[in-house]
This record gives structure tokens, C-alpha cells and sequence, in this order.
């Protein structure tokens, strides 16, 4: 079937709408955030996937895409859509992804770039031995089926009780690192016997751990920059990873208990079957939530585990302990997740069920959720770029409240395939031509990094800088990469 | 080898087609590209043998299941697999029996590629057109 670009109503620079006339059953318009340039580089599957979302039951306002969208599969990677549970309104996988609370996470050092650099090799070497990745790789948490069970209703909470963390990294975690109302007896023993090893993973794909350095050149806002203790020349380390198999497992059989009950229970239709859905208020679809859940706090764990091997790597080449290097959290922050938010909808507070699909929360300065030290500026934001381009620390606002239910872009976002990105680079030749530019690579495969060369993404830059336009982020530091491991 | 990848239908995922007359071979084609994405096939030692039953109501719906085990086999017990015997039974149910070879992963030696999260039901099908069966599938990497 050919694709057709529908036409497009100009909201604002930042913001056009598919009209509910564009398809049959269309219950809200869509409305995709970009400039003009990047609208234009969007590939048509991400209009025809954005407005099947709106066709979903219960949907409220708009469907949306952030900038940085792209096709996936049922919702478009980049995609929000918030239902009412009051109004028949649904939960799907689809809307979460089969990575259930991947998501980002940023830790400070006090370390500089002059002090780091004599060492970065070592560094990252010690760090790719020390944090498993790629394929079927196993974590060095020794659990059994039974603890982990407790990992995953607890979270962070699990971590630090167990000597992986320390008490005030909960404070700058979404969630403080646990969802509460988490029930395993939700999950199936597949997804255990597939998680349970899996604590401290990495995984593959575009997931990594980068070293990065921050240039006070680089500060958007310098006074924002500084409170959340970021200074010239500092070393920080950010990393990207979700909840393994486990995660997987469970969207893969929801996802095929939901086809089953979706139309001949509740009756809802469906134009594909990644939009497999339940009411939110059903049966179905509470143990959905519960099991995702399980899924999040495995998330927030795994990234708790992974910190607590960084922290001991850095203690080691530097010589001194973890608390002396300032290896204190930024922010932990997911981007695939759905959640009970209240947002004002006809000028009335509703509870409503928040789908974030390749897509970060933004919210606002003063809003419940958010870190008391960070209650001013707003939460933060933590969007990884390719490896070559660099990343951004951004916060939430009002805007995005108003705008994109608290909603804002997660990555680059891919603008080339990974069958093409294999085509058009090798791995080897990637590697070295970053080492000449001052960054230090190490992946478990050069086939897998050859899919993750910069040019295989959208302009990181062009991205943030659009999402400040739009006023649903705003920008406070660019990172730049110097050392990174890969899956 | 009767398999090929497709470019073109998602932008972050892997899309393959395979072809094949014979159903069995079919499903062993789907098991061998499915380790394709993350493995070198070639590399893999046949050290371990898996058997594997199981059972649906259609055809596409064991597919799925077929492929959500090796992948589950793959996280729960680190195994990666370049050698199938499929045998599909249909009586009222379909029935599959499969015997995989290969052993545990080795990412020093395996040329790993990417991991598979997950089979997606997005344009997924079997079918069987003028005497020949083929399969679509996405799968979440």
C-alpha cells in the first residue's frame, strides 16, 4: 500500500494536525510537534501509525508525535496519547513498548576532563567488563525466581535495602524507583525465569553508557546549569536501558491476551494488531498495569545495579571512594511507560491513564512528583543523543502541562534503518574514526554499532532546539560524548 | 536459506520474509533469521540439543509462540541456536515439535549483532499461496 502524506493544518511554527477527517474512526485529531524542516523529514508511516492511535477508545484531546518521532509499530516511537478511564479509555502495550520503562539516567562526578583523560581508557574497559552486554548476556546480581520477585514489587527501595545505592538516589528517581501497586502475581513465570539473571544488564541495540564532558559553553542556562552541579570541564556519566526480558516478556503476553479479548468482550476494533488494548477499568486491563508495573521498578533496579558497578569502577581507577568522587544522581527518567496523571480537560481535573512512547515526562516547575530540589526549575530532562553528537539536559514546563500532557521528545530519533545504517558504515572503521575525534568506543558487536552511527539519527541539536520552541522543554546543557560502551 | 531481510518497513526494527513449499522448513527458515539478527550463524557450535513441543489454534498464532520460545530460551538460559528439525502435526490443533541445536552465547566468539526483544504482531502473517507457504515478521530489536 502506498503511503500518502495527508495534508497538514498549520497549528503554529511548531505544532500541525491531522484533522479527524483524514481516516474513518479518527476520535481526536493528531498533532505532531516539529519545525517545518523536520516535519519534512518524517517518514510517512509515522502520519498513518499517529492517527490510528486516535481512532483508540477514550482518547482525549489530541494523539501526539513528538519531534524526534519516528515509525515503530501500533504507536509511532515518539508517541503520546492520554485516555480517560471515565470514558471507556484504554491501556495498550502498544503505547509502552515491548521495553518497558527504558529509560535514562545521569550521574555527576566531581572529577574534570584534564583528570579523566590519562584514563579513559582504562575506564571504559573496566566499565564494559564490569556491565554485561549485548545478547543473552546475564547480570551479576545472584537472585533466585523468589527474590526477584521482591526486586521487581520494590525497585530501587530493594537496591538500596541490599546495598546497591544509597539512600538519597531515591529522591532523583521518577517514582522515587518504585511504582507502587507493582504485583508479580501478575506476571507470568515466563517473564521471571527470563528476568531474573538479567539484573545489572546493559542489553543491545541503541542502548549504552556514555562518559561525557560538560562545557560551561555549552550551558543554556547557567544558573539552572550550576544548581543542578554541573560546572566547566566536569566528567558525568549518562546511560540508557530499560527492564530486559522481563519487560519484553510481559508486553509479549498481554499483547496476545489483549487480541483475545478485544473484540469479542469489549468490542473495540483495532486498524492493527500492535494497538491491542482492554479498558483500562477491566479486568484485563488492571492486571496489565500491575504487571507493567513489575516491569518499571525492574527498570529503575536494573539502572540502580548498573550505577552501583560505575560507582565502584570509577572508586577503583581513582582511587578513592564513590561519596569523595561526588558520584551523586541527577535524574532517572523514563520513556516508555503509561501513568495516572491529572490534567485540567474542559476546564475540569481529570485522572487520566499518560501513554509515553519513546517520549519523556516534562513536567513543569511546583507540580507533585518532582524532587523537592529541583521543585523551581522543574523536573529534569535527560535526552540521549547518537554517539557521536552529543546529548542534552533539559526541564519541564508549564507548557508541556498545557500542551502535551507533560510530554516531551526522548532521543534523536532514528531518520535511517538499521538495515541501511549496516549498509552504509562498518563498525571497525566507525570505531577509529571516533577515537581520532577524542571518543573512546568499546561495543560488545561492530555490526550493532555500525546501526548506532550518528548519521543513522536525526540532528540531536535541531531536536532540542525545537522543543524549546514549542515551550514543552527547555534547554539547560548540551553534553558532549568522550568514551561510551555499547551493547 | 530462504529468508530475506527487508529494508524499508520500520525504522528501528527488523523485518524478514521468508519463502518456502514446505511448511516445516518454513518455520525452520523464521527460527534461523530470527538468530541471524543477533548472532553469526556461522560461528555457532552445535553443543546443545533443545526439544521443544507446542500447540495453537492456527497456524500464525504457532509461529508466534514458536519464536517467542527461542527468544525466551535465549535470555532464560543464554542460548543461541543455528540448526532446526521442525515437525508441525495438525489434528483439530496444530502441533509443533522442534529439535534446536547450538549452545550457550559467547560474545567473544559469536560475532554478536543485536539482541530481539520480542516477535511484533505488526503486519505479522503466514499464508499459503499456489502451493507455497511464507511468512512476515517484525521483530522488536
Amino acid at each position: 500500500m502506498e503511503l500518502k502524506k495527508p495534508q497538514l493544518k498549520k497549528i503554529s511554527n511548531t505544532e500541525w494536525e491531522i484533522p479527524k477527517s483524514f481516516k474513518k474512526g479518527m476520535n481526536v485529531p493528531a498533532r505532531i510537534i516539529g519545525t517545518e524542516a523536520i516535519i519534512d523529514s518524517m517518514d510517512l508511516r509515522v502520519y498513518e501509525q499517529i492517527s490510528n492511535v486516535a481512532t483508540l477508545p477514550g482518547i482525549v484531546n489530541y494523539s501526539f508525535c513528538m519531534p524526534d518521532g519516528h515509525s515503530g509499530y501500533g504507536f509511532p516511537i515518539g508517541g503520546v496519547a492520554a485516555f480517560d478511564p471515565e470514558d471507556n479509555g484504554i491501556i495498550s502495550p502498544g503505547g509502552i513498548g515491548f521495553d518497558i520503562n527504558c529509560g535514562m539516567r545521569l550521574v555527576k562526578t566531581n572529577l574534570t576532563y584534564k583528570e579523566v583523560k590519562p584514563k579513559l581508557k582504562e575506564l571504559v574497559n573496566n566499565l564494559f567488563e564490569k556491565i554485561p552486554t549485548g545478547v543473552g548476556r546475564k547480570g551479576f546480581v545472584k537472585l533466585n525466581e523468589n527474590s526477584f520477585r521482591d526486586v521487581v514489587e520494590q525497585g530501587v527501595k530493594w537496591c538500596v535495602n541490599n546495598e546497591y545505592g544509597w539512600k538519597k538516589d531515591l529522591e532523583f528517581i521518577e517514582e522515587n524507583g518504585c511504582m507502587k501497586g507493582a504485583d508479580s502475581t501478575k506476571v507470568s513465570d515466563k517473564a521471571i525465569k527470563r528476568g531474573f539473571s538479567q539484573l545489572g544488564t546493559l542489553g543491545s541495540g541503541n542502548h549504552y553508557l556514555e562518559i561525557q564532558r560538560v562545557k560551561e559553553k555549552n550551558f543554556f542556562d547557567k544558573e539552572i546549569a550550576k544548581k543542578l552541579g554541573f560546572f566547566d570541564d566536569q566528567i558525568v556519566i549518562m546511560f540508557h536501558c530499560g527492564s530486559r526480558g522481563f519487560g519484553h516478556q510481559i508486553g509479549t503476553d498481554y499483547l496476545q491476551e489483549f487480541l483475545k479479548v478485544m473484540e469479542p468482550k469489549y468490542k473495540i476494533n483495532i486498524l492493527d494488531k500492535e494497538l491491542a488494548c482492554a479498558p483500562f477499568n477491566s479486568k484485563e486491563g488492571q492486571d496489565y498495569f500491575k504487571a507493567m508495573k513489575c516491569a518499571v521498578n525492574m527498570a529503575f533496579a536494573n539502572r540502580q545495579v548498573i550505577l552501583h558497578r560505575i560507582r565502584e569502577v570509577f572508586s577503583k581507577i581513582f582511587g578513592k571512594d564513590a561519596e569523595n568522587l561526588g558520584l551523586d544522581m541527577t535524574y532517572d527518567v523514563a520513556h516508555n511507560i503509561a501513568k495516572l496523571e491529572k490534567y485540567k480537560v474542559n476546564g475540569k481535573i481529570k485522572e487520566l491513564l499518560v501513554h509515553r512512547k519513546g517520549a519523556t515526562r516534562s513536567f513543569g516547575p511546583g507540580i507533585e512528583g518532582i524532587p523537592k530540589e529541583h521543585k523551581k526549575i522543574g523536573q529534569v530532562v535527560i535526552i540521549g543523543g547518537s554517539m557521536e553528537t552529543g546529548s542534552y539536559i533539559l526541564t519541564g514546563t508549564d507548557k508541556a502541562m498545557e500542551k502535551t500532557f507533560g510530554s516531551t521528545a526522548h532521543g534523536a530519533g532514528r531518520l535511517m534503518s538499521r538495515t541501511k545504517a549496516k549498509k552504509m558504515f562498518v563498525g571497525e572503521k566507525l570505531q577509529k574514526d571516533l577515537e581520532e575525534k577524542g571518543i573512546y568506543v568499546k561495543g560488545a558487536s561492530m555490526k550493532g554499532l555500525a546501526e548506532e552511527a550518528g548519521d543513522a539519527y536525526k540532528d540531536i541539536h535541531s531536536i532540542c532546539e525545537t522543543l524549546e520552541l514549542a515551550g514543552i522543554s527547555k534547554r539547560i546543557v548540551s553534553l558532549e560524548p568522550i568514551g561510551n560502551i555499547k551493547g | 536459506m530462504t529468508y530475506k531481510f527487508i529494508d524499508n518497513v520500520t525504522m528501528a526494527d527488523v523485518a524478514f520474509e521468508a519463502k518456502n513449499k514446505d511448511l516445516n522448513k518454513l518455520f525452520e527458515d523464521c527460527g534461523l533469521a530470527t538468530f541471524d539478527t543477533m548472532i553469526n550463524l556461522k560461528k555457532v557450535k552445535s553443543k546443545i540439543k533443545k526439544e521443544i513441543k507446542l500447540q495453537a489454534e492456527n497456524i500464525e498464532e504457532l509461529l508466534f509462540k514458536f519464536l517467542d520460545e527461542l527468544i525466551f530460551l535465549k535470555d532464560s538460559e543464554s542460548l543461541v541456536f543455528n540448526k532446526f528439525k521442525v515437525k508441525i502435526e495438525e489434528d483439530k490443533i496444530f502441533k509443533l515439535n522442534c529439535v534446536a541445536n547450538g549452545e550457550e552465547v559467547n560474545i567473544r566468539r559469536h560475532d554478536t549483532k543485536v539482541d530481539v526483544k520480542a516477535p511484533t504482531m505488526h503486519k505479522f502473517k503466514v499464508e499459503k499461496k499456489n502451493n507455497s507457504w511464507s511468512a512476515f515478521v517484525i521483530l522488536d530489536v
